[in-house]
């Protein structure tokens, strides 16, 4: 077992949603392995491919220059570990919960639906403007994933230090946030939040306070609910759970599940891209190959580490040298 | 029997791990006897003449820096020098030489039988004595005991030494030599851990019968460089080798033979090199290569003798006739001896400490092809580290070691005593973590200061590397205090960054198109820089990027070396240890706990344990 299966073992133990207990599963059983595996094995090749030009110059076996194959190598290894890099970071959304942030300006609500979702009294509701300061955050199960529901403070301009740090903090909220649900009250449009950097397809733009004021007809928002009685909240649920089915479905199943995973690929990468620089821009195999090293520490740190010996054992494997 | 004089340090055996091994001892002041059947073999190269190369020049260079004899001797006897890898880095140059065997040896027999503190004795060495559980003289089979307060034993691979050429067997030492049955016993009587392994040897070939014309030919460099520090030029002439193929012919008769070769027979149970397969192997194990490269290698100027270096093989003797003819050039050549196969044992070297005395007999060190290694330049590494500490433990000095971030002879010392070995031990530069500081040009800086502390550095040398050392210092000093803005940099059409930075005449230098004599265009101060300062300092400017990065990871290194590890540890003891784990530490016993780390199997969960552990241990100690 290697070090991202015990990772999977962890998360399941720890798995609350559906969600997250198939893609640990999945890791236990070493889809991760898998995969860096493969890149662990293409690098112990890389590496050894310029360790025989270098240290095997005298046989005809091993190139002179290796700096050709190696670099169409480090072309193809790279591009997969890029695309693996754009997965939209699913594996750890997953895995750390799915993220949506109620917006609006104060008193549109938000407190109040952050209560109705939760089903319990977590932010305190007051017909105050401008209570809620920090960002409050509940954790629930929708749709099969975990999720973190953060109600933020209103935004608007305020000369009180302690509000303007709240809106900093939920605008702050508001960009991490996977999903944003831009709550207005009847009579506002939510068109006029849209500005506030709206993504179609992914926020969702809600109308509150439908028991006051019925919502006019005119208002184009995704669902118009009353956060105090309830009404529509059950649709709002519904269009959250198909928002988040189709984030959970990603085209593979991710090989990031850790923050982790991540920073290390980041660098393995950025380490194989200064290896080909150097490959394209003279002969310096002997500091390609210290890059191609420090990329193999970063994958190794992953599923664990290659020795000298691997690395030998791949050149004695390939090549036919001895003299 | 009679009873000697008391030497402090007796080294057992003339070749290149008994040559440096007793030089050191000798150095540091010991009084020293080196004991060999015959002093006429003293220095004899038993393989391959050739001397260098990738990792192993590495080595030869530093054995010279802390004043040891190899480089010396190598460039008195060298007749095709060759720098392995210019078009590369300096780091990875590999300075190499094919050697005239007679040469060497004069050179290396007049060194050793002249050398101050040093006595040669001819006899066979049978046994070692102890008294008390500690070394106290070595007995001859003269029947005269030798008494000495450290042995070194140097004996290559006389340990049950079995010759095959085909199903020919013959127990042997080197081809001729008799092996050393009561000393053999003595060592198996340690209870030291043994291994078996093989390497193999081609057939020596009369150069006055192979047809030179047709070959490609490959000659020496046109400005050999010396291996040693000490030496100005080369003065012997240099020659050119030949360079063949093997045919579809040869691998034909090879693959019809194959199960007549020792090594397919069963005949040998040693693991052979992977870096010098024998040519059965290459062809059985690469069937889709058309050609296997051969290098013909003459072994002296005046010798007819010729090596051909890649076709090493146990073959029977017709099959090995019947195969060389069918080699371009070599249709006629004439055998002057056949390959073949040697098997030995070996001392597991993790039955040593980093110093090279055995753990289980105090004052008995080993040294060279004994503790699983292969190449000259390993044996003289560790005949060199052997000599130091033997001659150190006289005096009561505690031993010495390379760290791995110092010097190759500390990544060949460490990689043995720590992980042992599964083949006969060769260097790479790519065993080196730090292989950009460990360069083949900067051995001196590294370790002649050491050398000059311990002792074993004489008058000349440091006195001709403080000289040098100082004018790299003070141009260094210099480089990093000249500056230049890039603008002006523009100016002198050098090709910088423009963002404004001032930067030192040394971080021009490492742009690659900014060159040592662009420099002296800036500032003509610079010109009377000697040209082996400015080029130390193009390659010290070329690496700083690299170099800065690894500091962090050297000094990692280092605090781990720190935390000593006391050596009677009851790793029974320590809780959450794996079975395999525990028997790993209990075998190498290490004395440090980055050396409990380069333990193959110890993972870092394994490490806290043990690190627990000692503190407790101290806490309550």
């Amino acid at each position: 077992m290697d070090l991202t299966q015990a990772e999977g073992v962890a998360d399941l133990i720890d798995a609350e949603s559906r969600g997250q207990k198939t893609q640990a599963l999945e890791q236990l059983g070493g889809s991760l392995t898998q995969t860096y595996e493969d890149w662990r094995h293409q690098l112990t090749k890389i590496l050894a491919l310029l360790e025989a030009s270098i240290d095997f110059p005298d046989e005809d076996e091993a190139p002179e220059d290796a700096s050709r194959p190696v670099i169409k190598m480090i072309d193809a290894l790279t591009s997969n570990m890029e695309t693996s890099l754009l997965d939209g970071r699913l594996g750890e959304r997953i895995r750390d919960g799915f993220r949506i942030a109620i917006i609006g300006r104060p008193n549109a609500g938000k407190s109040t639906l952050l209560n109705r979702l939760a089903q319990r009294e977590a932010a305190i509701v007051t017909p105050v403007p401008g209570t809620t300061r920090d960002v409050v955050e509940i954790r629930l199960r929708l749709g099969g994933q975990l999720v973190w529901i953060a109600d933020t403070a209103g935004i608007r301009d305020t000369s009180d230090e302690i509000e303007a740090e709240g809106v900093r903090r939920a605008e702050d909220a508001a960009a991490r946030a996977d999903i944003r649900l831009f709550l207005t009250e009847g009579r506002d449009s939510p068109l006029a939040l849209k500005g506030a950097g709206y993504r179609d397809g992914t926020d969702l733009s809600v109308v509150n306070k439908i028991d006051v004021d019925a919502p006019s007809p005119d208002i184009l928002a995704d669902c118009a609910i009353s956060a105090k009685t309830g009404e529509g909240v059950d649709h709002l649920e519904a269009l959250l759970v198909e928002r988040l089915t189709h984030m959970g479905r990603g085209s593979a199943s991710p090989i990031i599940t850790r923050a982790r995973h991540r920073t290390r690929l980041e660098a393995g990468a950025a380490h194989l891209n200064a290896a080909r620089e150097l490959l394209m821009d003279d002969h310096s195999p002997e500091l390609a190959a210290e890059d191609v090293r420090l990329a193999l520490r970063e994958i190794g740190a992953v599923v664990g580490a290659v020795g000298v010996e691997d690395i030998l054992g791949s050149v004695f494997a390939d090549f036919c040298i001895g003299k | 029997m009679a009873t000697l004089e008391t030497y402090d340090v007796i080294v057992i055996g003339g070749g290149h791990a008994g040559c440096e091994a007793a030089s050191a001892s000798a150095r540091l002041g010991a009084k020293t006897a080196l004991i060999t059947h015959k002093k006429s073999t003293i220095g004899e190269m038993s393989c391959n003449p050739a001397i260098g190369g990738l990792g192993k020049g590495h080595l030869v260079r530093e054995i010279d820096a802390l004043d040891g004899l190899m480089g010396r001797m190598a460039d008195k006897s060298g007749i095709q020098f060759r720098m392995l890898n210019r078009s590369k880095g300096p780091a990875v140059w590999g300075p190499r030489a094919q050697i005239d065997r007679a040469l060497y040896r004069q050179a290396m027999q007049a060194e050793i039988l002249d050398h101050v503190n040093l006595t040669v004795i001819e006899d066979g060495a049978e046994d070692i004595e102890e008294t008390g559980g500690i070394v106290s003289g070595v007995i001859g089979a003269s029947g005269k005991i030798y008494p000495a307060r450290a042995v070194i034993v140097t004996t290559g691979t006389f340990l049950k030494g079995l010759i095959h050429i085909g199903d020919t067997r013959i127990p042997a030492g080197r081809a001729g030599e008799k092996p050393a049955i009561g000393l053999a016993d003595r060592l198996y009587g340690l209870d030291l851990p043994m291994g078996r392994l093989k390497t193999g040897t081609p057939a020596r070939l009369d150069g006055t019968t192979i047809d030179w014309e047709a070959l490609e030919m490959q000659p020496a460099d046109d400005e050999p460089m010396p291996f040693s520090y000490m030496t100005d030029a080369i003065l012997v002439p240099q020659i050119a080798c030949g360079l063949t193929w093997t045919t579809p012919q040869t691998h034909a008769i090879i693959a019809d033979n194959l199960e007549k070769s020792a090594v397919y027979s069963g005949a040998i149970a040693g693991r052979g090199p992977r870096y010098c397969p024998a040519v059965e192997d290459k062809v059985h194990r690469f069937p889709d290569r058309a050609r296997h490269q051969i290098f013909l290698e003459p072994e002296g100027l005046d010798d007819v003798t010729v090596y051909p270096n890649g076709i090493s093989t146990s073959l029977p003797e017709s099959v090995q006739d019947a195969f060389l003819k069918t080699i371009p050039g070599l249709e006629a050549a004439k055998i002057l001896q056949y390959g073949y196969a040697i098997e030995y044992d070996y001392v597991d070297p993790r039955a040593l400490k980093p110093s090279l005395e055995t753990k289980a007999l105090p004052g008995l060190y080993l040294a060279g092809q004994i503790n699983g290694t292969t190449g000259y330049e390993e044996a003289g590494a560790q005949g060199l580290v052997a000599g130091l500490n033997a001659a150190r433990s006289i005096s009561g000095l505690d031993p010495i070691t390379f760290d791995r971030a110092e010097a190759y002879i500390g990544v060949l010392i460490d990689d043995l005593v720590t992980r042992g070995v599964t083949e006969p031990y060769r260097m790479f530069t790519s065993r080196a973590e730090y292989r950009l500081s460990l360069r083949a040009d900067n051995a001196d800086q590294r370790l002649t200061p050491r050398g000059i502390d311990i002792g074993c550095v004489g008058v000349a040398r440091a006195e001709m590397f403080h000289v040098k050392h100082l004018a790299f210092l003070d141009a260094k000093q210099r480089l990093t205090e000249l500056t230049l803005t890039p603008a002006k940099a523009a100016a002198l059409g050098w090709n910088v960054n423009q963002d404004g930075k001032v930067r030192t005449a040394m971080d021009y230098l490492a742009y690659k198109d900014i060159g040592f004599e662009d420099l002296v265009i800036a500032w003509p101060e610079l010109e009377n820089v000697s040209r082996e300062t400015s080029t130390q300092l193009s390659i010290e400017a070329q690496y700083a990027g690299y170099l800065a990065r690894q500091r962090e990871d050297v000094e990692a290194l280092r605090r781990d070396e720190d935390l000593v590890l006391p050596t009677d540890i009851d790793y029974g003891s320590i809780g959450g240890l794996k079975m395999e784990v525990r028997q790993k530490l209990e075998m190498v016993r290490p004395e440090t706990l980055g050396q409990a780390g380069r333990i193959e199997g110890v993972t870092p969960g394994a490490l806290t344990a043990l690190l627990g552990h000692v503190k407790r241990r101290k806490r309550t100690g």
